[in-house]
């Protein structure tokens, strides 16, 4: 048996740079800062001892540094999101509360808007001199979305067209845009079950030892990968 | 009893593959149901990297119902089998099929909430793995109880890709730039100097670390010990005692063979050449020169003093000059011509010091109009170097300037927010 994978990227990085799929992370870093603006920050940042071309060099690397920020999963924020619409979480409490039990649920169209502000902090011979804040804003909007829900997972999707607009910003000036339709069915994330209830957007699941394996825990997957 | 003895033995290799691996993934692993182990935490592109999963079947309820494979399913294996199992790299599956062994198994009773099992297994990695990059390596292998039927357990455990090593070459003997700085900059390898502020290019390496033939991994540095070297004056053409000054003040040892009245013919080492400190220079001494013959006088061109009335066929008498006055009028020759001379040539000696003078500043501006330049290209050379194992520290060098600055970069994640709401249709 072999994973069945449309080999589709679901990063915000592939969303926003799609020419740039599969290049180097140099290459994406230039993409991502077309108008300069995290250069400009860091070579503001940079005390004066430092010379034009190493300034280039520090900001390169924070290229890579923000670029690597890019990696969030937008499935997995859109799920993240779920976790608190209440359609879906009463029906996973349902399924859990009846083992066997599956409900097939018809959800309405609604928007889950996901913002996350990450940034970069840059020191010097061991001084702050400066901070880059990056800011991404992903709204989903989702029609015709058919959800199977057992025992506390969802187990797959049928239908679901998402409208998603992904915005990326540096230092509050919008870097990259871009608007497209998205067929969920191609999410291969739904081949999995999804736990819908016990793991909030913003809790990281622990590491656990085998012993400490729990009914709690079992089974989870998480909402972001690392 | 023989429940719990298989279920600490199942703990046991989990303890064995969180010591064998260096880096375990976190909670994805667990919580999907495999933890992954990779055998090494770096490695380069083309490495075989050998991967341990251990794989947790989770709690279902109805326990007993849980564990009810499907017909359809293979049984849970008692002995070493060979599963299907797949490698991705950074979501992306590695071409070549993946087959994981299952080494060793750990079955429960069906009313157990827990199975485990081991898996291993090996992939390559890509020749195009991009270095001084994480990368997240993915295995999965499909559950198959009536639960999970058709998902996917999956893990992941992250593995840095690093430049291949390369083995220190040896340098020792060898003039620190640029014979040693080529060998080592072919290599991506930098050079470090000691005693630091030694003048590379007149200086010998006595002795290296890394010493030659250890692996590492570039981009790191090979300290350099090196002892100055003198560069021989020029002393051909000067007496004695002058060219033993010479030498003797450049830290040298002079050996001279030959007439000591008489000046220096030719030097061994060439004037130029950098050697060690203490080094014999050997010369030999020309005889000391007599003092300067006087000059053959030559036939007067004055007329004789008293003009024949009839112009003679024969030539004047010649005997005459040879026998004349050293210090009469035909020795003075010598001077008179140059003085002739200086009064013709004059206006074209101060037309050539001009054109000289011209062409002597004209070079010495372009000359530093070069030098400006290579300063202004050496300022250019930077370079940013990636601590290990830190890869957000980074040591920044100017390095004809002599200027390193650690640059350390702190990217901070955020988990965000989500919030959903319907939209009326």
């Amino acid at each position: 048996m072999s994973i069945e994978d449309t080999g589709m990227e679901w990063s915000a990085r592939a969303f926003l740079f799609p020419s740039s799929a599969g290049e180097p992370v140099a290459t994406l870093a230039a993409t991502l800062d077309g108008q300069g603006v995290i250069g400009k920050t860091v070579a503001k940042s940079l005390p004066g001892k430092f010379s034009r071309v190493a300034a280039t060099a520090v900001a390169q690397e924070v290229h890579e540094a923000a670029d690597g920020l890019l990696s969030v999963d937008l499935i997995d924020l859109m799920v993240g999101g779920w976790r608190t619409y209440a359609a879906l979480t009463s029906a996973a409490e349902r399924t859990l509360a009846r083992p066997g039990s599956e409900e097939v649920v018809d959800v309405v169209t609604h928007r889950v808007t996901s913002k996350q502000q990450p940034y970069v902090d840059l020191f010097v011979d061991g001084v702050h001199v400066g901070t880059v804040h990056l800011e991404l804003t992903a709204v989903f909007t989702v029609h015709a979305l058919v959800a199977l829900v057992m025992q506390g997972y969802l187990r797959g999707v049928r239908g679901g067209i998402c409208d998603l607009d992904v915005t990326l910003s540096a230092e509050g000036i919008t870097v990259a845009s871009r608007h497209d339709q998205l067929d969920l069915r191609m999410a291969r994330h739904f081949r999995r079950p999804i736990p819908l209830l016990g793991v909030s957007p913003t809790d990281a699941p622990q590491p656990a030892k085998p012993s400490a394996m729990s009914a709690q825990n079992a089974g989870q997957i998480p909402a972001s990968p690392s | 009893l023989a429940a719990r003895s298989s279920r600490l033995i199942a703990m046991l290799l989990a303890m064995v593959i969180l010591q064998l691996g260096s880096v375990v993934a976190p909670d994805p692993a667990w919580a999907s149901g495999l933890a992954v182990a990779l055998d090494k935490s770096v490695a380069a592109p083309g490495d075989t990297i050998q991967f341990t999963a251990l794989q947790f079947r989770p709690p279902c309820e109805p326990a007993a119902a849980a564990l009810t494979f499907d017909a359809t399913c293979p049984p849970v294996p008692e002995t070493v089998e060979t599963v299907d199992c797949q490698v991705a790299w950074d979501e992306v599956p590695l071409d070549a099929p993946t087959l994981c062994t299952l080494k060793e198994s750990v079955t429960e009773s069906a009313t157990e909430s827990v199975i485990e099992w081991l898996l291993s297994g090996s992939f390559s990695v890509p020749n195009d793995a991009t270095t001084r990059k994480t990368y997240v390596v993915t295995v999965c292998q499909p559950a198959c109880s009536d639960v999970f039927r058709g998902a996917l357990l999956s893990g992941q455990a992250r593995l840095r890709i690093e430049e291949s090593p390369v083995l220190v070459p040896d340098v020792v003997g060898l003039l620190a730039d640029p014979d040693a700085l080529q060998r080592l900059t072919v290599l991506g390898l930098t050079m470090v100097l000691s005693p630091p502020g030694a003048d590379p290019s007149s200086a010998r390496v006595v002795e290296q670390k890394p010493t030659a033939g250890t692996p590492v991994v570039p981009p790191s540095s090979v300290t350099l010990t090196v002892t100055p070297l003198i560069r021989v004056p020029n002393i051909v053409d000067e007496l004695l005692p002058e060219a033993r000054r010479k030498v003797e003040d450049a830290g040298l040892i002079l050996d001279a063979t030959g007439d000591p009245t008489g000046r220096i013919g030719t030097q061994d080492p060439a004037p130029g050449t950098l050697v060690d400190p203490e080094t014999t220079v050997t010369v030999t001494l020309t005889v000391a020169a007599s003092p300067p013959p006087v000059p053959p006088v030559s036939p007067s061109p004055v007329p004789p003093a008293s003009p024949s009335p009839v112009p003679s066929a024969s030539p004047p008498a010649t005997n005459a000059a040879p026998t004349a006055d050293p210090s009469g009028p035909a020795a003075q020759a010598p001077n008179a011509t140059p003085v002739a001379l200086t009064s013709f040539a004059s206006p074209l000696a101060l037309w050539l010091i001009v054109i000289l003078a011209a062409g002597a500043a004209g070079l010495s501006l372009r000359w530093k109009r070069r030098e400006r330049k290579s300063r202004h290209a050496m300022r250019q050379r930077v370079r940013a170097v990636a601590h290990d194992p830190l890869p957000s520290q980074v040591r920044v060098e100017e390095i004809d300037h002599g200027r390193t600055h650690s640059v350390r970069l702190e990217p901070h994640a955020d988990r965000g927010h989500q919030q959903t709401q319907e939209v009326p249709a």
